[in-house]
């Protein structure tokens, strides 16, 4: 294992220093296998590209389920953050979501300096111009400076810069992202080994110097505390928390905006892009055309970290040219004297129709390619991340001739997004929703640790201490739901001052503890109960966080069991599709009786399983009707056939 | 019996009655449907156009003998009853025709359809919907006017229409529901629920209205069970006689004549209707073995009675002692208590009036046109709407489906977070999905498609 004279393949060689490329080639290498991340600069190892926060509904599940399965995500987030906040706290558990602004900058060295110390894993500056393959077997990478670099398993990561070209007004250029060189040829390569290529487009804010805002008049959002925390183990937050501000557009933003448009210096409306941008993260020239209703929009100004004035005005990501840009900057309230410091842009990327990959995001066609993060259509770094971990982990178990590793949509968002993915595609950037999983009231965050623990460790890369960790938090948990159950609780002034102070009725005989709790603002951790869980702790992980943790998964086990239980029942009902496997064979030849529409999109994407077949857009209930007789008949033929060969 | 089927293949079946007729209809369906039909069949004129009856000669393949003159109407894939490309031959009413040219189908690769296959083919390749599906069963089976009518407007689509408006209503809601948990930054406030409280209400409305109309429609379509009670020698027999207008039950004059149960359909303003005549009903120690039994059976019919006319003859008057008081009927079945023989009575019996709906007559034609006015008035009265589901099968996903919008209600009543509001309004999306067949499973297509005659 060399560079350049190779005489041994890598095992496991990860284009692209990214969110995804890091947690793939993180996963290879801790799972035992020679890695190499080869990136365009090392430098930029693990660059926010875009706003300087990770989380968010949906996505913070995300980060939440890669800490149980191994991921480095949520530790870095954890080490990095400089204000952590609970999103849709008035809402149900299910939705509720951390986020955290983080120091971009100690956010990159950390994750670079897990990457570098890591062992097995080893890190190269090139850039990667094409691949090196022996028909449809891939075997590694051709590189700009240092020739070819051969792997049994190849990971691309490459994120925004296939193709990739800036956007700033009228301007147009080729890049990556702002600053860096686009990939040129890797995109060749992949057309040249029949995949698909698709175009899409997103873009970033401006940045403003923080010593330039009027901060005295606006509105300011304090850090939560205690810091909601990332990793399950929530240690409090190493850095100082500060606060974020918000300021909101005006009518005469939106004017300045459309002046623009109209005078035809906005590429996303001149033509200027063809890529297909996200729906729901638009730039504002989006939001002022689309939402002509709303005069205002709501900005949040977030510091890019401790040590730098930079301020990311989240809710402005803009393509305009540079003097429009600081002209609608300047309507805003704070920002009448801002200075941008760097402008904001659009990027155009080619991605890969990921219907092109398998649930283990694996190039179908192709042995020993896997693709993962933005390369495959999505948006966001935590969507990037969990793919990559994904990918990491696949190609290692590949190599250990193991059977793939795959998260159900039942189980994790991330098994969503990646069922997502591979049955439907996408035509816009995909990010993550809550409104996307079927399961919402089990993909909660507070339950992370369980519905993930058989996933953990099979993938084998959490620590046994850890695991048990998890098995603890959970005894705990259900020691205290035992207790809830079995404990009367009589009045007291204290309890009903309590029951007051929520606008609840208060008690006037005893209740069972259980039956206080589900009433719908009493909260485990206020009753004045001494719950079993307390000394067990202490006993062994003595964190008090995890205790405020443990109470509140019991409040919500309590508060919403009826519902989790119907939600579990539904996942075991789907279980049967979902555990219908459709044989290899099946669409060899014209399933009749199914229309060829329905034919041709099976045929192409063969589904796994009956689930996964139901999922893809167009097929009809009938049509997955259809399909299970015809596996039944199949695998009445199989056993047939067998047995006419025992015989 | 389970759907083994292989959809792979084309299907024929007859579509008229077994036996000698005017003319015969088979019916081909599937990807080979014109393969077959050219292979066997020249039009006189050279070109078989799509929709347009074509005269032409059938004759067999290997041969090349001439079978008979028919007429092929050929329909193109989607625009077929099954939504797969279709052949329908007329050919004259031979049986032993029927038999040659299902066996040249058969020779060629075709099947011979399963009850009900040509149907459920229209279902799977979304041709109609699973509530149409069971109108066109219903339309077939219909044994009267009024269940025809019934069937005729549901494969019109009204059940259809009206639970599509409630599933939309209840639908609708849930991209708000998302933006608000997706989007928390948006300030999108938090007014639904009284619009949602309003489209559960309604919604509800539709389903209740449906389950109140499926129990009437189910009796519309088998029958509506009308029986005859009394004690012994009321003149239940004759009774039943006198409206059938034949001489079906044995009347006698002695007590105990009926001794077991005697059902008979006949047609009342449109109405089909099971007449159910049973032992007379009495209670006491001389109540011998046989008779017994006859007693249970009789109470036995009351529990699957939908109307019971409730005999007590004038000449052996039982009043406030009649059977029909010792009968708690749990369902709150309608009945009509009569007084029977009503041309024997000689002195005025005031005091028992009031426990009487009618006085009958059975000897008399004006008594008993007005008993039959009477029966239909009421008939008419239960079925006030115009449209009804018929099988029990729907009856039963119905009430799954009120249950999920209770459910969503209750979780609104509670105050339960929007995520869980939003779980609850999805089942019932997925409750309503199942009832017009948008949600398929295998039981579903086997419920209702194994009650299919052949060649439907
Ligand atoms: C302008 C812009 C705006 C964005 N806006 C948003 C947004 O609004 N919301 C949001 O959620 N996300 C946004 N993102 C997306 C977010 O940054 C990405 O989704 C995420 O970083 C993707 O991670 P990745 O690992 O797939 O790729 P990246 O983080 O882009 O990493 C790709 C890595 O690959 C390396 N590389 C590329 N090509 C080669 C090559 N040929 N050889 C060697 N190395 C190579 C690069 O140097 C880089 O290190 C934006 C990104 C950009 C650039
Ligand atoms: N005058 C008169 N006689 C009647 C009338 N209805 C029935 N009868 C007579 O009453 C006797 C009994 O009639 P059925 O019809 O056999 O009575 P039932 O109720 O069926 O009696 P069981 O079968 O023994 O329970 C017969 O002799 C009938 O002719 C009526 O309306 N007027
Ligand atoms: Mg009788």
């Amino acid at each position: 294992m060399s560079l350049g004279t190779q005489t041994k393949p890598w095992d496991v060689l990860v284009v692209g220093g990214g969110h995804a490329g890091c947690e793939a080639s993180l996963a290879a290498s801790r799972l035992g296998f020679k890695t190499l991340l080869v990136t365009g600069s090392i430098d930029r190892i693990a660059a926010m590209s875009c706003n300087p926060a990770v989380g968010g509904v949906g996505k913070g599940h995300i980060v939440k389920e890669l800490d149980i399965l191994g991921g480095d995500m949520g530790i870095v987030a954890d080490a990095t953050g400089i204000q952590f906040r609970t999103l849709n706290a008035s809402r149900g558990p299910a939705v509720q979501a951390t986020r955290c602004q983080s120091d971009m900058r100690a956010y990159q060295a950390t994750m670079a300096a897990r990457i570098v110390s890591q062992e097995n894993l080893s890190v190269h500056q090139d850039d990667v111009i094409g691949l090196v393959n022996a028909g449809a077997n891939v075997q590694g990478v051709q590189t700009r400076f240092g020739g070819n670099i051969h792997a049994r398993q190849t990971i691309i990561t490459t994120g925004t810069f296939l193709g990739g070209k800036l956007h700033l007004g009228q301007d147009k250029r080729p890049g990556g992202r702002a600053g860096e060189a686009p990939a040129s040829g890797l995109s060749k390569a992949l057309t040249g080994l029949g995949l698909e290529l698709g175009r899409l487009k997103t873009g970033t804010c401006p940045r403003l110097d923080g010593r330039t805002i009027n901060w005295a008049v606006l509105e300011e959002q304090l850090p939560e505390t205690p810091a909601p925390r990332f990793t399950f183990e929530s240690t409090p937050p190493p850095l100082k928390q500060i606060s974020c501000f918000m300021t909101k557009t005006t009518s005469q933003t939106h004017d300045v905006i459309y002046d623009a448009i109209h005078s035809g210096d906005a590429p996303v409306y001149n033509g200027q892009i063809d890529g297909t941008g996200p729906r729901y993260c638009p730039s504002i020239e989006d939001k002022v055309v689309r939402f002509r209703a709303k005069n205002s929009h709501l900005i949040f100004l977030e510091p890019q970290g401790l040590h730098t004035p930079e301020v990311y005005p989240n809710g402005l990501s803009t393509s305009l040219a540079p003097s429009d840009q600081i002209k609608f900057l300047r309507t805003i309230p704070g920002l009448e004297e801002t200075q941008v410091t760097r402008w904001g842009y659009a990027v155009e990327y080619d991605f890969l129709n990921p219907t092109q990959l398998d649930s283990t995001l694996k190039v179908k066609s192709l042995s020993g390619l896997y693709t993962a993060g933005q390369i495959n259509g999505t948006t966001g770094y935590e969507e990037a991340a969990v793919q990559g971990f994904l990918a990491g982990v696949n190609a290692a178990r590949a190599l250990q001739e193991k059977d793939p590793f795959i998260l159900t949509r039942q189980e994790a968002y991330g098994g969503v997004l990646v069922d997502d993915l591979v049955t439907q595609g996408t035509k816009e950037p995909y990010r993550m929703f809550t409104s996307r999983a079927e399961h919402r009231l089990i993909l909660r965050e507070d339950n992370v640790h369980t519905r993930l623990y058989d996933a953990a460790k099979k993938i084998g890369i959490v620590s046994e201490d850890r695991l048990r960790s998890f098995e603890r938090f959970e005894e705990a948990v259900q020691r205290n739901l035992a207790h809830a159950r079995s404990t009367t609780l009589s009045p007291s002034d204290s309890l009903n001052a309590y029951l007051e102070e929520l606008g609840e009725q208060p008690m006037r005989q005893g209740a069972t503890l259980e039956k206080v709790l589900r009433r719908p603002k009493v909260e485990a951790s206020r009753l004045g109960v001494e719950w079993p869980s307390a000394p067990f702790l202490s006993a062994g992980d003595s964190s008090e966080h995890l205790e405020s943790k443990i109470l509140k998964r019991t409040t919500i086990e309590v508060k919403y069991a009826g519902y989790i239980e119907r939600a579990s029942d539904a996942i075991a009902r789907e279980k049967v599709l979902e555990d219908a496997v459709i044989p290899e064979n099946l669409f060899e030849s014209q399933l009749a009786g199914m229309s060829n529409e329905v034919f041709d999109k099976l045929s192409t994407l063969r589904p796994k399983t009956l689930g996964q077949a139901s999922r893809i857009s167009g097929v009809t209930p009938a049509a997955i009707g259809l399909l299970s007789v015809h596996i039944a008949r199949k695998q009445e033929h199989t056993n047939q056939v067998n047995e006419d060969t025992r015989r | 019996m389970s759907y083994d089927l292989n959809r792979s293949d084309t299907i024929c079946a007859l579509a008229t009655p077994p036996g000698r007729s005017a003319l015969a209809i088979v019916r081909v369906s599937g990807a080979n449907a014109y393969t077959y039909r050219d292979k066997l069949f020249t039009a006189h004129r050279g070109v078989v156009k799509d929709y347009v009856a074509t005269l032409g000669l059938l004759s067999t393949p290997d041969s090349g003998e001439h079978i008979d003159e028919c007429l092929v109407t050929s329909f193109p894939e989607g625009r077929s009853y099954t939504g797969e490309a279709l052949v329908e031959f007329s050919l004259h009413g031979n049986p032993n025709l029927v038999r040659i040219l299902v066996r040249d189908l058969q020779s060629l690769g075709c099947r011979s359809a399963e009850p009900g296959e040509f149907t459920m083919r229209s279902v799977l390749t979304g041709k109609r919907d699973l509530l149409k599906a069971q109108a066109v069963y219903d339309l077939i089976e219909a044994e009267s006017e009024r269940a025809l009518k019934v069937a005729a407007s549901n494969l019109h689509g009204q059940p259809t229409n009206s639970i599509a408006r409630a599933r939309k209503a209840v639908i609708s809601v849930l991209a708000e529901i998302e933006a608000r948990l997706d989007y928390p930054d948006e300030e999108l406030g938090d007014t639904l629920t009284q619009q949602l409280r309003e489209d559960l209400g309604k919604a509800q409305e539709v389903i209740e209205e449906l389950i109140a109309s499926a129990a009437w429609g189910g009796r519309l379509m088998s029958g509506i069970r009308v029986v005859l009670f009394g004690p012994p020698n009321a003149g239940k027999s004759t009774l039943m006689n006198a409206l059938l207008g034949e001489e079906r039950a044995i009347v006698h004059s002695s007590a105990g004549t009926t001794r077991d149960m005697l059902e008979a359909k006949f047609e009342l303003q449109g109405f089909s209707i099971t007449l159910v005549d049973v032992a007379g009903v009495r209670f006491g120690d001389d109540v011998h073995d046989i008779e017994a039994v006859g007693v249970e059976k009789a109470l036995a019919a009351l529990e699957r009675a939908d109307l019971i006319l409730a005999l007590d003859p004038s000449d052996k008057p039982m009043g406030a002692k009649h059977p029909i008081y010792d009968w708690p009927n749990p369902q709150g079945r309608r009945i009509l208590k009569i007084q029977s023989k009503a041309d024997l009575v000689t002195e005025p019996t005031r005091q028992l009036d009031t426990l009487y709906d009618f006085k009958l007559s059975a000897t008399d034609k004006n008594s008993l046109a007005e008993l039959r006015s009477k029966m239909s008035a009421i008939l008419e009265l239960e079925s006030n709407s115009s449209s009804a589901l018929t099988s029990a099968h729907q009856e039963q996903e119905l009430k799954h489906t009120q249950v999920a919008l209770e459910q969503a209600l209750q979780a609104l009543d509670s105050a339960m977070p929007l995520e869980i509001l939003s779980a609850e309004i999805r089942n019932a999306g997925y409750r309503f999905d199942r009832l017009t067949g948008d949600s398929l499973s295998e039981d579903v297509l086997n419920q209702v498609f194994t009650r299919f005659c052949l060649g439907k």
